[in-house]
């Protein structure tokens, strides 16, 4: 990171005293700005080939992190601190940044999340939450369907459809459980307890397995929502990460093209 | 009264009270089978009125041994494999292999190469598009190794054995003669492969608890067995510790005969330990034979020869685990230490030790200590103690003071969940890992598309030990495999399976303690699934390798890119320490 540092301290130095004598700058900056981005992507190629002899992934990723915040000083020297002029570079600029903003928040998320994840616990693999969650589901079902005998109040049996029903039945509160927000879980505590009041005596330790298993699917939804988020900001920034590959190409093409009367 | 008795009814199901005799070796073991055997020496000399009314002589022959026919040519054992059963040559010959080794491929082991660059470049678009594709070889093992598969057991002849062991150094072991009971007693792997030499030999398996039985009863055997092992195997493992390395080869006889061998624990115990894990108590003291208590007065010392010890102290109410140790461990001495350099000191225990699951110990009296022991070794020679020093610290200081040992819950959990065996075992930090899979892809990438690992596992603190192959030092998944597919690498010493030669049989799958190995169904390149003639699926037993195939090793370990997993040593307890102080 000390390297990095010094690397945009010495870029931003050279910036302020050489720009003004050499007004081609932009293309020395371009050119290695392109090299950095190849070489960025050049890390989720690394992730494919884990037995070859290269390094470990961990390096590579380190690497790409410091590449990565270089760039984003050297995108704005290459700009000229101005947003550029024309459809297509304001369109590349924007995908770059998106890119830049995409991998911030991604290592924020990377480092940030999984910490919070084991804190929550009932840690539950991605690919087995459906599973997980239909499971909550037919259990909770099952407790409500069996109270539903003719001779229990139907308080219960109202509550679990009008309350719980599509709470059991889908991931619930994403953006809450984002924000680290107890709010839905606030709720169902308040929703519950008035429950209890118009219930039977014998309802009781049914009422407390319905709310077990609600404080589950809230664990389970917050699993959900937030290892989403560990996987889907890399769909943006994946994708992006080619799409600008492939615009930059089209732009050292147009600037190289069009430099003899640029110049 | 009668009242009580209809509430006990109805709550109660009678049922045949399990007994020993439950699950013989050989359910068609005949009464003609049994009149020949007991005729037959060494049973014909033995004292039937020595073993109690409960366990006959012919009904610990009924219930533990087995004839079976050999072929020749066909192997008995494999040097290396772990296995629980003796044989005794009733018919025929067999020969026991001393040296050079028969080609381990024709063992039915896997084939020791690494990939080519070009090799391991190819997994990228080489690897088959169905899961468990099975196209490139036949999932018959006679079809893929240079021999045969016996039908009724599923093990391997050689072809052309008279060749292949042409110029190797063999024994002869004719009618009588008892092989293979040190390794099924002691645990220890097979130190020799085994081979019919005459057409129709016919063996009598034990199995190590009818060994067991009959020893208890039969001075003779007793007396023949422990001859064998203690002019073997015991004077091998004496004549390598400090403690005795002075000693000249009388000096060994005369310690030998002195030492006492000592098994604790159930010789299979990932079945037990299997059930009572499924019952959420696998590690109570009552399920842990005491060997030493704290605070008994010291007879001697104990040596672990195999298996694993839980060392612990009293806390409060309990006991709280200090260290486990294993093959190698010594316990005891410093008690006995402290009383030469303090007489007026008794030597009473310091900690308790228990057995964890199996353990086979050697244990030296006091008065053979004083005789045979090195009194004069320096201080680093001397056995390290049974627990390590910064153990000794409070649990809440032993990591933030910088101190190499792990916290107490996680050495509850270690014990608990029987981690200790492994020795590559997959350490995931949770706090660092992303839950990306990139680890799991890589592991598919480098196994045909497959991965043979899950990213879960029973979980301490931020610490997942995932269910992948631990690779451990007492590998139970080896006991048993009828062809020897399961095995140890010869360079790595990484369990693996060579799936040309499974059958499927499951055995390994059953043993494992960890659930580390998965059946699976094989298909077909067009992703029909494989069947036999009665349409049941073939199916093959897989694990993590270790990458042996890869130059780079484990895959998963490559791919992390966040330092969030490992292959760790957790057979000591201060690798995971270690490994946790790294950030």
């Amino acid at each position: 990171m000390l390297i990095t540092t010094l690397a945009i301290a010495g870029l931003l130095i050279a910036y302020i005293q050489y720009a003004p004598l050499y007004p081609r700058h932009a293309y020395l900056s371009g050119w290695v700005l392109f090299a950095a981005m190849l070489f960025l992507t050049f890390f989720n190629l690394r992730k494919r080939v884990p037995f070859l002899r290269v390094g470990s992934t961990g390096f590579w990723l380190q690497l790409h992190l410091y590449v990565g915040i270089f760039s984003g000083a050297l995108f704005f020297v290459h700009i000229g601190w101005s947003w550029p002029a024309g459809i297509f570079h304001q369109l590349l600029a924007l995908i770059y940044l998106v890119v830049f903003v995409t991998g911030v928040l991604g290592l924020w998320i990377s480092r940030a999340f999984p910490r919070m994840l084991t804190v929550a616990g009932y840690e539950t693999p991605f690919e087995r939450i459906p599973y997980a969650r239909s499971s909550l589901r037919q259990e909770a079902e099952a407790l409500v369907l069996a109270g539903v005998d003719g001779q229990t109040s139907p308080v219960i049996a109202e509550f679990y459809h009008q309350k719980l029903g599509m709470f059991f039945m889908r991931p619930s509160n994403r953006w809450a459980h984002l924000r680290q927000s107890r709010a839905p879980q606030a709720a169902h505590v308040s929703q519950f307890d008035e429950v209890q009041r118009y219930a039977k005596k014998g309802e009781g330790e049914m009422l407390d397995k319905l709310r077990d298993l609600v404080t589950r699917k809230h664990m389970l939804d917050y699993q959900y929502a937030l290892q989403s988020a560990l996987r889907l900001w890399l769909f943006a920034h994946i994708p992006l990460s080619y799409s600008l590959l492939v615009f930059s190409v089209l732009h050292i093409i147009l600037v190289h093209a069009f430099s003899g009367s640029a110049s | 009264m009668a009242k009580s008795d209809n509430n006990l009814a109805s709550i109660t199901r009678q049922a045949a009270r399990p007994k020993r005799w439950d699950d013989p070796l050989d359910p068609a073991m005949s009464d003609a089978t049994l009149d020949m055997l007991m005729a037959t020496e060494p049973f014909a000399s033995m004292n039937a009125a020595a073993f109690p009314a409960a366990t006959p002589l012919r009904e610990i022959l009924r219930a533990d041994t087995a004839v079976r026919e050999y072929a020749a040519g066909e192997i008995v054992l494999r040097k290396d494999d772990y296995g629980t059963s003796a044989f005794l040559v009733l018919d025929g010959e067999v020969d026991v292999v001393l040296r050079p080794d028969i080609d381990p491929q024709l063992l039915g082991r896997a084939p020791s190469v690494k990939k080519s660059l070009l090799g391991r470049l190819a997994q990228l678009w080489n690897n088959n598009p169905e899961p468990e594709g099975w196209s490139k070889r036949s999932p018959r093992a006679g079809d893929n190794i240079k021999g045969s598969i016996n039908k009724d057991r599923g093990s391997v002849y050689l072809q052309d054995y008279p060749q292949i062991i042409s110029n190797a150094q063999t024994v002869a072991l004719k009618k009588g003669q008892l092989f293979g009971e040190i390794s099924a007693l002691s645990r220890m792997p097979r130190t020799a492969t085994v081979v019919a030499s005459t057409k129709q030999t016919r063996l009598l398996e034990f199995s190590w608890e009818g060994l067991r039985d009959i020893m208890r009863y039969d001075p003779a055997l007793k007396a023949q067995i422990d001859r064998t092992y203690r002019s073997n195997s015991l004077k091998n493992f004496l004549r390598h510790h400090p403690l005795f390395s002075h000693l000249d080869e009388s000096g060994y006889v005369r310690l030998c005969e002195e030492a006492q061998l000592e098994n604790f624990g159930e010789y299979n115990w990932s079945g037990s330990y299997l059930r009572l894990a499924k019952d959420g108590d696998p590690t109570t003291s009552a399920n842990e034979p005491l060997i030493v208590r704290e605070g008994e007065y010291s007879n001697g010392i104990y040596m672990i020869s195999a298996g694993f010890c839980r060392v612990s102290q009293k806390y409060g109410s309990g006991e709280r685990t200090l260290n486990y140790i294993g093959a190698g461990g010594v316990f005891g001495h410093e008690e006995i230490a402290n009383h030469w350099k303090n007489p007026q000191q008794e030597p009473h225990s310091l900690y308790t030790l228990r057995s964890l699951g199996y353990s086979h110990l050697i244990f030296i009296p006091t008065a053979s200590l004083e005789k045979y022991a090195n009194r004069e070794m320096s201080e680093s020679d001397f056995p390290s103690s049974p627990v390590p020093e910064s153990m000794l610290k409070p649990a809440e200081s032993r990591l933030s003071e910088g101190a190499s040992a792990p916290s107490a819950s996680l050495m509850e959990f270690m014990a608990e969940h029987r981690f200790f065996n492994g020795t590559k075992s997959m350490v995931i930090d949770m706090d660092r890992c992303t839950r990306c899979d990139d680890c799991v892809r890589a592991c598919a990438s480098t196994h045909d598309g497959n991965p043979r690992f899950l990213r879960h596992g029973p979980m301490i603190d931020n610490l997942m030990i995932a269910n992948a192959c631990m690779h451990c030092v007492d590998p139970v998944c080896m006991i048993g495999c009828p062809t020897g597919a399961i095995h140890r690498t010869s360079f790595g010493g990484e369990v693996v399976i060579n799936p040309a030669t499974c059958i499927g049989c499951g055995t390994c799958a059953a043993n494992c303690p960890y659930d580390s190995i998965r059946m699976v169904e094989v298909r077909s390149n067009q992703g029909e699934f494989l069947v036999d003639e009665e349409f049941q699926p073939i199916l093959k037993a897989t694990k993590c390798d270790l990458c042996v195939e890869q130059k780079s090793g484990p895959a998963c370990l490559n791919a992390c890119p966040h330092d969030a997993l490992s292959r760790t040593d957790l057979t000591h307890v201060t690798s995971i320490a270690q490994w946790l102080k790294r950030k």
